[in-house]
């Protein structure tokens, strides 16, 4: 099963959304394996963001990011990571599809409510940067069956 | 954003069947929408000594327990005696307490503590009565589960009831603590 990492940021937080994105991954069948509160400073955000470390916007993302606590969790299924990105929905939350949780949720590039891993590679690094191994869970239940088909699991 | 500790608090546990059942979002949702903050947030899988003080040793706390397992037996026509070897509340408590520890700890658990003035009553009112089947339609209980005392006292084990909240300020304070490190818990 493939793992993907999923912040709430300030606004998502702060709109009490918390629960409904929650929501839109447990109904698609995805399984949550990690979550955890914390705030972030300008180190995390250098490594985290490093691709925009020479934009000009990079400071206002800081501020955002910053701004209260923000919501980190791991996502677990098949083929997580671009299942997750397409639940969310493209970066400009205005253009985003209705029915993904930006398109249904959001006006703003800039406050755009989540992050989600866009590849394997950042996936585990983005993981190993918030995560702990032993706040990461492997459970068992009823619902896998029904989620999955022997022939997705098999193969 | 300091952190500080805060004036009215409650912890809420989504119990193994809430998290399997995949329905934490939903959970959330219900304490958001009535204003309340997340403080605190965690998936945690707990083990015997943490849920050994949640459910807490305590003979007048047995006690409690097992007369109202008594009074559903008797409600139920089921025998104690026979069913669970005992007549004595106490120790009908302490076997209740065991079904609970085992339960808490079967898989993992998100714990969430949540902040807002009178949060203690508000969330013990969102989440309804102990046992879902008597639970109003509109509680996070009655709405999402239909487990009654009957069916738990049959399979002699605990009710399967989604979440637990705290039952008082006093209660809250100390689990605030059995759950959390301070700095997991974040004002904002």
């Amino acid at each position: 099963m493939e793992r993907t990492i999923v912040l709430i940021k300030p606004d998502g937080l702060q709109r009490g959304l918390v629960g409904e994105i929650i929501h839109r991954f447990e109904i698609k069948g995805l399984k949550l394996t990690g979550i955890k509160m914390l705030t972030v400073d300008d180190d995390f955000l250098d490594e985290w963001y490093f691709h925009l470390k020479d934009k000009d916007f990079f400071g206002e993302i800081k501020n955002y990011i910053k701004w209260t606590p923000i919501v980190a969790m791991v996502w677990e299924g098949l083929d997580a990571i671009s299942t997750v990105r397409k639940l969310v929905g493209i970066t400009k939350s205005r253009e985003a599809e209705a029915g993904s949780i930006r398109g249904d949720f959001g006006m703003s590039q800039q406050n755009n409510l989540m992050h989600a891993s866009d590849s394997v590679e950042s996936a585990e690094r983005e993981l190993k940067l918030v995560f702990k191994k032993e706040e990461i869970f492997d459970y068992k239940s009823g619902m896998d069956a029904l989620v999955y088909g022997t022939r997705d699991l098999n193969g | 954003m300091a952190k500080k500790s805060s004036i009215d608090s409650t912890v809420v546990l989504v119990k193994p069947d809430g998290v399997k059942r995949k329905i934490v979002g939903e959970i959330i949702s219900r304490f958001e929408k009535v204003g309340l903050n997340i403080s605190a947030a965690k998936l945690i899988w707990v083990d015997k000594t943490l849920v050994g003080k949640h459910y807490r040793d305590d003979a007048d706390y047995h006690r409690k327990v097992g007369e109202r397992t008594l009074e559903n037996y008797q409600k139920y026509g089921f025998d104690a005696k026979e069913k669970l070897g005992t007549r004595d509340p106490v120790g009908i408590g302490k076997l209740v307490r065991k079904w609970n520890m085992e339960f808490l700890s079967s898989g993992p658990v998100v714990a969430l503590l949540f902040e807002g003035s009178g949060a203690v009553e508000i969330v013990r009112k969102i989440i309804g009565f102990t046992y879902p089947a008597e639970a109003l339609p509109g509680t996070i209980r009655g709405d999402y589960s239909s487990e009654s005392a009957y069916s738990a006292n049959l399979e002699k084990r605990t009710i399967r009831n989604l979440v637990h909240a705290s039952g008082s300020k006093e209660e809250a304070e100390f689990e605030r603590k059995l759950w959390f490190k301070e700095e997991e818990i974040y004002s904002y």
